[in-house]
């Protein structure tokens, strides 16, 4: 019997078995039970976990997400001010910007460039522990890894993304009204009054689940493909590079369905008009 | 009769259709020290984890403490299958230590006791930090290395964090995988020493999973002997030593880590004219 090959299928097969489904179902199930069975979140050192996983998933990502803002705020009011302009249409900036970056550009763009820099980062972060023995012993010790390790990684993610998608609209906005004195004579005070006119409470509620469900669906796949690994170094960039692959299709299919959701009953609501 | 702490019946574990490892009854009492032995790829590592609570048998029943585990579930494969309870009576000391590499043995150690038991208010930091000491001393564990990272300390010191770890809770049973492995003499003498000192203390119960057989004769009164997934030996060290040939006691003091081949199959013809 050739006991070192079987044994190398042992541990396929267990790979196999941690299907994604059941891994979520668990993750999700194991999170509540633990937040309330560990008191996971008034412990100290949860906090700081996620404080840290805040600081390096928004504040070091934040002038990143700064350029890529200017740039498309920019963009949009010159590729849109031109044309509105020559229709008349100029009052319908604001409205525009609204709609193109707090609802979709926003939240998507955050999304990518988190899944870039952070998602990539915890899911090798997460395969070298397990690589390293580091999730075992956690288990050996009786302390659950999703508590100790996923919690505060998705949670942190998460808040990281809500804040930097904050700070990617108004500093878009910013530079659309910047971008916009180029092309239309736009008072601040109209400007600003043409925009907080344009967001209302759905699209506060929609832009609140888009940023933390994206958060917490791709940080969950990063700690789900960052764990998966049976332990051998060489899936350490393969585990990474599935995590972002998938992150980037979820962040998309989320984003998408939630956009189609909110237009479709904003039309059915309001006809076509009521979209800006 | 002292407490039975685990008793299996019936372990299987199956690649596809073949059986690779079974097991058709052990029991381990409170207060035994036991060496799991064997050569690696022969599947004593397998009982060894599943004792450990780190994996659930496929098939068959293993109790702890007449708790019976439960058969391995795809649907929750992060749940612990040892209650708390359990989990404080066992410290566990891997190979692979696994201590947190990013932070060093002194933080990786408070943090993990912290987590384990309790907030993280005032109290309890000082009673970490006076723990972690507690145990450093109890193991041997040099204040120096404390403070290291895990990358910058040599194997035995490896090997101490992990039993420094495992002795956070002060244990009533010691579970310990392949404890010398990677050790030079000097090394293996340490750590020999400290274990002695160990269970000389107190009355514990320790299960060692290891291919040392020298070691597992210093420390283990009973051996449990794998041989391609199957128990061949089970009972007092001293009587595998009897029924293994004379040359047996000779070679564990020269070469310690390998099986030799001509005991188990002396003690086949052995038991076989028993």
């Amino acid at each position: 019997m050739d006991v070192f090959i079987l044994s190398l299928k042992v541990s396929e097969m267990e790979k196999v078995r941690t299907s994604f489904a059941t891994f979520f179902a668990s993750f999700v199930e194991e999170l509540f039970s633990s937040v309330a069975r560990d008191r996971v979140l008034s412990r100290g050192d949860i906090r700081r976990v996620v404080a840290r996983q805040v600081k390096f998933t928004g504040q070091q990502a934040f002038r990143l997400v700064a350029i890529a803002a200017v740039f498309v705020g920019g963009m949009t009011v010159a590729q849109s001010a031109a044309q509105l302009q020559r229709w008349g249409g100029s009052q319908a900036l604001g409205p525009l910007l609204v709609g193109v970056i707090f609802r979709d550009l926003g939240p998507l763009l955050t999304a990518l460039i988190v899944i870039s820099r952070s998602v990539s980062a915890v899911a090798s972060e997460l395969s070298s522990m397990k690589s390293n023995g580091e999730i075992e012993m956690l288990k050996a010790s009786g302390i659950s890894p999703l508590s100790y390790l996923v919690f505060p990684r998705v949670a942190g993610g998460a808040i990281a993304i809500l804040f930097l998608t904050m700070h990617f609209v108004w500093i878009a906005l910013a530079a659309g009204f910047v971008a916009a004195q180029f092309f239309v004579v736009l008072p601040w005070s109209r400007f600003l009054s043409d925009l907080l006119g344009a967001v209302g409470p759905t699209d506060i509620f929609i832009f609140f689940v888009k940023t933390l469900g994206t958060g917490f669906i791709v940080f969950s796949l990063a700690c789900f493909y960052g764990l998966r690994i049976s332990g051998r170094n060489y899936e350490i960039p393969q585990a990474t590079t599935q995590a972002v692959v998938a992150s980037f299709l979820m962040a998309f299919g989320l984003q998408i369905c939630l956009s189609i959701t909110y237009y479709l009953s904003v039309s059915a609501r309001w006809g076509l008009g009521g979209l800006m | 009769m002292t407490k039975l702490l685990w008793s299996a019946k019936n372990l299987e574990l199956r690649a596809r259709d073949t059986k690779i490892y079974h097991i058709d009854s052990i029991e381990i009492h409170a207060g035994e020290h036991v060496a799991l032995l064997g050569d690696s790829r022969h599947f004593r590592r397998s009982f060894f984890r599943e004792l450990a609570g780190l994996e659930s048998p496929l098939k068959g029943e293993l109790c702890v403490e007449g708790e019976r585990l439960p058969l391995r579930d795809e649907r929750h494969p992060w749940r612990d299958l040892l209650s708390k309870k359990m989990r404080r009576k066992i410290g566990v000391s891997l190979e692979n230590e696994g201590l947190l590499s990013n932070v060093s043995v002194r933080e990786s150690l408070e943090t993990l006791f912290r987590f384990k038991y309790g907030d993280h208010n005032a109290s309890l930091i000082e009673g970490s930090q006076r723990v972690v000491e507690e145990s450093a001393t109890r193991v041997g564990l040099g204040e120096d290395s404390l403070d290291k990272r895990p990358s910058e300390l040599g194997r035995l010191e490896l090997r101490l964090a992990s039993l420094c770890l495992a002795f956070l809770t002060k244990p009533v049973i010691l579970l310990m995988e392949n404890p010398s492995q990677g050790l030079h003499d000097k090394g293996w003498q340490a750590l020999s020493d400290t274990l002695g000192d160990i269970l000389g203390s107190a009355q514990r119960t320790l299960v060692m999973d290891t291919d040392d057989w020298l070691l597992a004769k210093r420390h283990a009164e009973r051996w449990i002997v794998f041989e391609e997934g199957v128990v061949i030996f089970d009972g007092k060290a001293d009587d595998f030593i009897a029924r293994s040939g004379p040359r047996l006691l000779a070679e564990l003091e020269t070469e310690r880590w390998q099986t030799r081949h001509h005991w188990i199959d002396e003690l086949r013809k052995n038991l076989g004219a028993a």
